[in-house]
């Protein structure tokens, strides 16, 4: 999710524009052809709060269960390969209580969240969440940074470091989105896993199981209707990039008039880790994943020049001396198949020829996983991506699935 | 690569860049299984699996140090004791390197680590680029 390049430029004119922009509703409106309908959700990728490269973000509203209280948060990062709803508890205030919930033992379910380069921190708290017109009741989410378990137990903040601010963690919040109805699933609800969720009480946490209605859940899992998956619409970009991009995030997968498969191809996924099969080079990578919350494209390519561990705007990334058209072929565990074109720029001279510029659709990066071959955001732009949920039954068939 | 039973704890401490006697102290803290999954002149790889399914193989050298450590699996390891004294550098520079959550890569003279993947299936590896022993190539680190 996000990306670790920052701009050359300022960009804090953009971003408050932005930030204002964002600030005027709660997201339901105006950027595709079926933008009117209720299972139709703003999306945008732009420079956002941390001022990061290749973040989609959207706006989210919580409620108090049951009730008319309610906030909206924008520039939530919307991410198809996480699943559960946390909110930066700094972008609540401290007069708007959601209900905690408690685990088997009736203590304050407190929840640490693993990334691959760090971990949240905070409660599961009850919250109806609203998005466009869809609308789900009770739902686990993760409070981020709340204040009133500050206290990280020792098993948590040894798997990294900490991402419990807006700062550190680059946005406002995270919507996932992904093919799992809960983050972590079966193996948190029959055992206490350092690292997972906690039992807080006063005097201190432990690991506690978490069963799965309440762990933190995929929204969209728990909609009253068109709740089998999601659809990522983004136009395509030029390939010096966009400074904004606007699309759509369509709830359900052929329940309306705008959300049918048509002519997508199916991809079935592996049911535990959410994973299909990338063929690139005559290789074969196993743990491949369709990710909006990834900034880039990663895989690994010894042919590739790599840019300087040091570049100030690209640290890291893929920087060939020119653009290379590449492509690999996606395979779904039900042997459907398809070849993706790709392109990969210099990411160095990307950012720094198009200063203000933060939507790129050759943007790459080396993989370290030995069978990672990850699409990222790039993946998405020019593409309606579908992502079907486990075991919800969608016009073709069960999910998880992705499509495209 | 030679399968070979699994060996009793003995208890000691230290990690990444410690003796090899902290292989067992990471077991004992991480309450995991053990086994060598790999022994030959350079080096011996222990692998440990945690209660959550996560493998952790830890590489040690015929002179004893622990150079490298890989992991995979639904869980991160407790990296506060695979990296030892190195945990400090790690978090903190991690913190300055961000870019995104799916991905981390550390290149700090003394220590690399570079960490993929989400919750449900993470895979990781950190090395001393200072003590790798001669005849070792980073492919053989995962």
């Amino acid at each position: 999710m996000s990306c670790g390049m920052r701009h050359k430029f300022s960009t804090c004119a953009f971003a408050a524009i932005a930030l204002l922009l964002a600030g005027c509703g709660d997201g339901g409106g105006g950027v595709s052809s079926s933008s009117t309908a209720s299972n139709v959700q703003a999306i945008t990728v732009e420079a956002g709060p941390a001022n990061t490269t290749n973040t989609l973000f959207t706006s989210v509203t919580v409620c108090v269960p049951g009730g008319s209280d309610c906030r909206t948060i924008d520039h939530v990062l919307v991410d198809t390969g996480s699943s559960g709803l946390r909110i930066m508890a700094s972008e609540l205030p401290a007069s708007f209580v959601l209900p905690q919930l408690t685990d088997s033992g009736g203590d304050p379910l407190v929840e640490c969240t693993q990334f691959a380069d760090g971990y949240t921190w905070g409660p599961v708290k009850s919250a109806d969440v609203k998005i466009a017109g869809e609308q789900a009741a009770a739902v686990p989410i993760q409070m981020i940074g709340d204040p009133g378990f500050a206290a990280v137990p020792a098993s948590c903040s040894s798997t990294g470091p900490a991402e419990n601010t807006v700062a550190a963690f680059g946005a406002n919040g995270v919507l996932g989105v992904g093919v799992f109805m809960q983050d972590c699933g079966s193996i948190c609800a029959v055992s206490a896993i350092p690292g997972f969720y906690y039992a807080c009480p006063v005097s201190g946490c432990q690991e506690t199981t978490a069963s799965l209605e309440r762990q933190a859940t995929n929204p969209v899992g728990l909609f009253a209707n068109d709740n089998n998956g999601v659809i990522v619409e983004l136009p395509a970009v030029p390939d010096a990039g966009a400074a904004t991009v606007t699309g759509a995030l369509v709830f359900g997968i052929g329940t309306q008039t705008n959300n049918g498969l048509g002519a997508a191809q199916v991809f079935k996924v592996r049911p535990d880790t959410g994973r299909f099969v990338t063929a690139y080079n005559n290789q074969t990578y196993t743990d491949s994943l369709l990710d909006s919350g990834s900034s880039a494209y990663f895989f690994a390519d010894n042919n590739i020049a790599v840019c300087d561990p040091s570049d100030p705007y690209a640290p890291g990334f893929y920087c060939p001396p020119s653009t290379q058209d590449l492509s690999a072929a996606i395979n779904g565990t039900n042997g459907a198949s398809a070849t993706l074109g790709f392109s990969v720029a210099n990411a160095h001279a990307l950012v720094n020829d198009n200063p203000g510029n933060v939507a790129f659709n050759n943007l790459a990066a080396p993989e370290v996983l030995p069978g990672g071959f990850i699409w990222g955001l790039p993946a998405f732009f020019g593409r309606n991506v579908y992502t079907a949920i486990e075991q919800q039954n969608t016009s073709a068939g069960l999910g998880p699935y992705v499509a495209f | 690569m030679l399968l070979i039973a699994t060996m009793a704890p003995r208890g000691a401490s230290a990690t990444l860049g410690g003796a090899m006697a902290s292989v067992e102290a990471d077991q004992q803290v991480m309450n995991a299984s053990q086994q060598i999954t790999a022994n030959n002149a350079a080096y011996t790889v222990y692998e440990l699996q945690t209660a959550a399914g996560t493998k952790i193989r830890e590489y040690v050298s015929s002179a004893g140090t622990v150079f490298a450590v890989a992991w995979d699996g639904p869980s991160l390891p407790d990296l506060r004791q695979l990296f030892g004294s190195y945990f400090a550098q790690y978090t903190e520079a991690a913190a300055a390197a961000r870019r995104g959550h799916g991905h981390l890569v550390i290149r700090l003279p003394e220590l690399i680590v570079e960490s993929s993947g989400h919750m449900r299936a993470f895979f990781g590896r950190a090395y001393l680029p200072k003590t790798l022993p001669q005849d070792v190539t980073l492919s053989d680190i995962r």
